[in-house]
């Protein structure tokens, strides 16, 4: 197994895990309640993963562009497409995680509405994280490094 | 004044700043998850609208930066509009929760759209 190809399936669990991080903080915030401090690393454990699940695949993309792209387009224009849309989507959760995160830690007590913002921040970003991941195993599933 | 209320007064005076700078703050960072992916959907579809696609296949190699630059330029662009807002937001404290509820109103209608428009230009 490459290196590349170690880095791709380690970016597809951290986003797996990111996807399923980003529906808890959504959760717990949704009725507006203060955080305790376990549910406060909660929050920021998902926003962070979703962070890494980003520049993790950040950190291959130039070796897609080099190895993978021209094949992939190749094989199917489908599925070059679906990986386009994907790294769109890819910047809107990540940018989406990091204002909710930002949003939830720092909201005063009495702030119910700014924590159930947070919470709709983090329910859309998980969704859209699930988009990207089905998306990026389907790419997989037609060419990967 | 007892000793007690005097103390909870000077809690509320110290702590009302405090709130409304951190409200500020955190609707500012909700702005910000707004404003990074909308600017980064408006680069993105005026490159679409300046040079229509070519035939991917027929392309033999292209930058791999210009994704980061636009990503860069979105989240600066983000940054500034969050910035902008949360001066807004601290000369009006008072309406904080209002203006939270349309935050939220504008990050569920704007968000599915987003995703709509990476979905039918690629």
């Amino acid at each position: 197994m490459s290196l590349a190809r170690l880095l791709e399936s380690l970016h597809g669990a951290i986003g797996v895990l990111a996807t399923a991080a980003l529906v808890h903080p959504a959760l717990l915030l949704r009725r507006g309640k203060p955080l305790t401090p376990r549910s406060r690393w909660a929050v920021a454990l998902a926003g962070l993963l979703a962070a890494l699940a980003w520049s993790a695949g950040a950190f291959i993309y130039g070796d897609y562009r080099r190895l993978v792209k021209r094949t992939l387009f190749q094989k199917s224009v489908g599925a070059g497409l679906a990986f386009e849309t994907k790294e769109h989507v890819a910047v809107t959760v990540a940018c989406l995680a990091i204002g909710a995160l930002v949003a939830a830690l720092v909201a005063p007590r009495e702030s119910r509405e700014l924590r159930r913002a947070a919470a709709l921040s983090f329910g859309l970003a998980a969704g859209l994280s699930g988009l990207v991941v089905g998306l990026g195993w389907y790419v997989t599933a037609v060419h990967g490094f | 004044m007892t000793a007690e209320t005097r103390e909870n007064s000077e809690t509320m005076t110290n702590s009302e700043p405090r709130d409304a700078r951190a409200s500020a703050v955190a609707a500012a960072a909700l702005v910000f998850g707004l404003a990074a992916p909308a600017t980064y959907t408006a680069e993105r579809l005026y490159e679409y609208l300046r040079e229509p696609m070519t035939s991917p296949v027929l392309i033999l190699r292209t930058l791999h930066t210009v994704y980061f630059w636009r990503a860069g330029v979105a989240v600066w662009c983000g940054l500034m509009v969050a910035a902008i807002a949360y001066a807004h937001f601290r000369r009006a404290p008072e309406r904080g929760e209002a203006r939270a509820r349309r935050l939220a109103l504008a990050t569920g209608i704007v968000v599915p759209l987003l995703a709509l428009a990476a979905w039918v230009f690629p």
